[in-house]
Parts: structure tokens; sequence; C-alpha cells
């Protein structure tokens, strides 16, 4: 790895670093795991670069990654997960009703599977296209469609919002 | 609307600053490449140390330096290896031979089992990796006029796992809520758990832990279904409950070594190759395999596989149904109690993970992102047991071009 591609690869983690950290924040509920894996799959796009940038959008790749990352981890033994009413760090009520929103977003998409939190993140907050997101989740766009519509009833359900899928 | 959706997303996650430093971060993945060139060719010789001076206990660790590694040996193959199916009619035979077993020690003369014994697989706590499988003996007891409904009679049965994952919930497979057994101890001088009082309780169980770590349960007055009528008030109460079977007949059966798991097992021996392995694998597992999803609930798509073995552990297979273009592996974390490296074998990049000192036991994680499939293997061992396959082997059934058809 040359010099050059040390600074370029510095360039591309600077930007996307605070995207893919929300991304995985609402993805995983978890600020600190969150990083970790955008750093894992920031790490594992390093080793690849050359491989990467001659193939796709580096962005697009990294998410992937970072997606992976997340829902792979959450498959590790040690590291299992269970959909959860309880996060892992708990707000504080403010009287304005803001913080008590934010958790009740994050709380209601913890109780999702991650691979539909995931269809719910990319689509309505990194704002990809079904195919995009079939692309990050390496799946049939309609496995994105049926995850998202559950999804989306599961939310429903919990938030007082009106949800309806679009395409 | 989902732009409300929108919305709420966008200001949940915003007001956090990431506390990623860059500069730090690109040391991470300088030193990572290093790692990664060490692992892929110093593979053999961090696997011999993870298998002979790292197994069950210490923790290995990756040199900092590829430079103080020891050059790398040739990659060996595998130690061809044979698997015998314990495919169904291997099951009949062995519970055919258990039921007979436990009919001499508590019915010998014939004066309590009705009709033909039955027998069941697999329950228990699959999780945890423990199946057992149990034998039934509708009883008939002294003194007592036989119910008309076939699934309201009382029943003797006999649950044979290889741990206590497998018996019933009472005394192990749920042990936060479920242990509820006491000791007792048998003649013989075998100690027992024991759940209920015979003679005052319609339900009566034992169970015990062999030395080779069959669990036997013996339970009394289960009765089929689940939700049969329970024993008629009007029954008389003490020939009701005398079962017939004193606490030496319970104590035989329970330290009974002819009694084996009649699970759907794999047993390796010497002489068949990984790929008649995965074969073997795939044929034990049979139809429910193909319709076994994770019980986490974290991968909606996967498929899993899952073999228990006579030789120690138990080994699952998920496949899921992606390409994959994405770096291999998940990378070596310094962080996670996990031993990491990655070898090529059949041209394909495996990455294997050994987890050591992991509650219940260890296990070894294996990974394939093949052209057509991912292959992940996870291999649980008993605490402080030996299991019946190596890493090799391990890398072998997961590099199996036969995943990828």
């Amino acid at each position: 790895m040359t010099r050059s591609y040390d600074a370029d690869f510095a360039a591309f983690a600077t930007a996307a670093i605070p995207g893919l950290s929300k991304s995985a924040y609402l993805i995983c509920g978890d600020w600190h795991r969150a990083e970790d894996a955008v750093q894992e799959a920031l790490i594992k796009v390093y080793r690849a670069w050359p491989r990467v940038e001659r193939r796709e959008s580096l962005l697009a790749y990294t998410r992937r990654a970072t997606v992976r990352v997340l829902i792979d981890g959450s498959r590790r033994p040690w590291r299992r997960e269970t959909s959860t009413d309880d996060l892992p760090v708990r707000l504080v009520a403010d009287e304005t009703g803001g913080i008590d929103d934010r958790d009740e977003i994050v709380r209601a998409l913890a109780t999702l599977t991650p691979r539909r939190r995931a269809c719910i993140v990319l689509r309505y907050f990194a704002d990809l296209s079904i195919a995009e997101t079939a692309e990050t989740l390496r799946c049939a766009e309609g496995t994105v469609k049926r995850q998202t519509s559950d999804a989306l009833r599961a939310l429903r359900d919990q938030l007082d919002i009106e949800l309806t899928e679009t395409r | 609307m989902t732009e409300q959706l929108r919305t709420r997303l966008r200001d949940a996650a915003d007001g956090h600053t990431s506390g990623i430093q860059v500069p730090d971060l690109l040391h991470r993945a300088q030193v990572s490449k290093r790692r990664h060139r060490y692992a892929a060719g110093g593979a053999t010789v961090l696997a011999a140390a993870v298998l002979v001076g790292g197994a069950m206990g210490a923790r290995a660790a990756l040199p900092e330096n590829p430079d103080d590694t020891a050059p790398a040996s040739p990659q060996p193959r595998a130690e061809e290896s044979k698997w015998v199916v314990m495919d169904s009619a291997n099951e009949k035979r062995v519970n055919d031979a258990n039921i007979g077993v436990v009919r001499r020690i508590i019915d010998a003369d014939n004066q309590y089992v009705v009709g033909k014994p039955s027998a069941s697989c697999c329950g228990g706590g699959s999780e945890s990796g423990e199946i057992g499988a149990s034998l039934y003996f509708v009883w008939q007891h002294p003194g007592v006029p036989q119910s008309a409904d076939p699934h309201a009679r009382p029943i003797v049965q006999v649950s044979i796992a290889n741990g206590w994952g497998g018996t019933l919930a009472e005394c192990g497979s749920k042990p936060d809520d479920g242990n509820q057994c006491r000791e007792v101890e048998l003649p013989g001088g075998v100690v027992a758990k024991m759940i209920g009082t015979k003679g005052d309780d319609e339900h009566a169980s034992y169970a015990y832990k062999q030395p080779d770590g069959t669990v036997i349960q013996l339970s009394m007055g289960m009765q089929y279904g689940g939700d049969a009528p329970k024993f008629r008030p009007d029954w008389d109460t003490e020939a009701t409950y005398d079962w017939g079977i004193s606490d030496r007949q319970i104590a035989a059966v329970l330290t009974a070594e002819e009694l084996d798991p009649p699970l759907k097992q794999v047993r390796v021996v010497p002489g068949m190759s990984a790929t008649d392995a995965k074969r073997a694998l795939l044929q034990a597992l049979g139809d429910d395999a193909a319709t076994y999803r994770h019980k986490s609930g974290t991968d909606d798509d996967g498929t899993k596989l899952e073999g228990t073995f006579a030789g120690g552990g138990t080994l699952s297979v998920d496949l899921d149904e992606m390409t994959a273009d994405l770096v291999p592996a998940d990378g070596c974390q310094p962080d996670e109690p996990a031993v990491c490296e990655e070898r090529t074998v059949d041209g394909q990049t495996v990455t294997t993970w050994s987890v050591l000192n992991q509650d219940p036991g260890n296990f070894q994680l294996v990974l394939v992102e093949g052209e057509q499939r991912r292959v992940y293997l996870s291999y649980y061992l008993p605490a402080g047991g030996q299991g019946a396959l190596t890493l090799d082997e391990l890398a072998q059934i997961a590099a199996d071009a036969g995943w990828q058809r």
C-alpha cells in the first residue's frame, strides 16, 4: 500500500464515517458497536482497496461491508443478538419530547430482526432504492420488498405515524 | 407517509459526533493488512499452535511482526475420515435395543407394560447442541382400571440424551427456570436428580449423567399428549401410585451403559473423504434440516443444518444464498475471544475462528464465501472436551465444492 493509497483512503474514510456511523447506529442501536462496525468495514476496504476502486462505488462497497459486519456480528455466538425492548443505552426523557421520540424510534427498530432493520434504514435513512438495498444486503429485490413491508407493518404498530411502503 | 419515518430516523441519528479517529483507523488498517498477509502464509503453523498448544484452554495470539514467524510448511491434506450415518434404520435398531434394555430392568415379568413401547426422536435443547430421544412404555398399574382413552393412560418415559440439554425441562434442558430437581441417593450409591415424590404426586422423574456424558432420565406418570386428563380421583391412591418400580430398578436404568442416544448422529470413522462427510451430514440430517432456521431470528433467509457427533461436539452448517465478492473474513480483531486465521483449501479462502473458554463450551467457526453460497460452520464442543473433528477437517468440509452446487 503506497503513501498515495493511504492518503486516498484517509480522505475517503473522513468523508464516509459520519453517514455510515449513523446508518450503523440505526441498524444496531448502539453507537459504540456502530463505530466498531464502520471501522471494521473500512479496514476491509483498505485491505481490498485496489480491487474495490476498480469495481464499484467505494461508498456502496463500504456500506455493504458495514451492514455485513453488523448482521454477521449478531450471528456470532459470543455476540448473539436477540430482539429486545431494552436498548443498551437508555436515554433520559426531556420535556420537549425530542429525546423521547428518538428513543422511541430506535427502540422500535430494536424489535425488528437485523435484516428488516437494515431494510428500513437503507431505504428510508440512506435513501437507497430497492435495487440498491438488495445489492447491499445481497438478496433478491423481492426479499427487500417483503422484509420492508413486514418491518413497516411492525413499526406501524408501535409508532404513532402512518407508514406506507413507497417504491 | 414514510416521510415521517425518514424525519424520525434522521432525528434519531443526529446529535452524535463520531469518535473514530482516521489516523488511528489508518494505523489499524495497516496492521491488519500485514496480519492478513501473515495469516494467509502461516496458517498451517498457527493451526498447529491452536490445535496442539492452545487446545481447549490457552488463548493463542497472532504475532505482531510477520518476520518473527517460522516459515510456513506446505498445507497438508486433511487426514481422511470416515463418517457413518445414523440413518432411520440404524435409529430403529438402536431404539429397539434400548427398549429391550429398559424393559428387562423395569418389567421383566411383563406385568405392567401395555402394548408395544414406542420411541421418538429428537427433542431437547438443540440450541446447546444436546438432543435426546425418548422411549415410552404405557403402564398398567395393579388394581387400577385401564382407561378407555389410550391418551389418558399413565406411562413410563425414559429419555436418553447426550447431555443435560436433551432431558426434560425439570432436570436440565432449561437450567435457568426449569432445573427444579433435587439430589437423591439411590441404591448402589447412585446420586440422581429427582423431582416429585413417588406416591404423593402424579409425576416422579429421575435423571442421571453417566460417566461418558450420556444423560438418562426416567419419568413416571407422564401421559401422552401432555394435556391428557389427570389421574381420576376415584382411583385407589395407593394402588395408583404403586408403579411396581423399585429404587434399585430405577438406579439400574439410570446407570445402564448399554443405553445409547439413538439420535441423528454422524460418527467419524477413519477412511472417508470430506465430500462423503458432507453427504453423510446431509443424509443424516434429512428433510428436517432443510427447514431449520436460526432460532435467534437474525437471518431470515439462511438454511441451517445441524448434526451431533458421537465423538463429541455439534456441527451446524449455515448456507446463505448470497454471492460473495466482499473480502473474506470479518477480520481478526484483537479484542475478540478468538484465534483467527485464513487458509486456502482447494482454491477457496477459508477463514476460521477458534473460540476458547466460552460458556457452555468451546467452539470453532469456519467461513467460506463461495461463488454461489456462503458456507458457515459452527462447531460446538462440550466444555473441556475434545471434538471429533479437527480444524483441518472443518476447513475441508466448508471448502467442499458440493456446497456451491
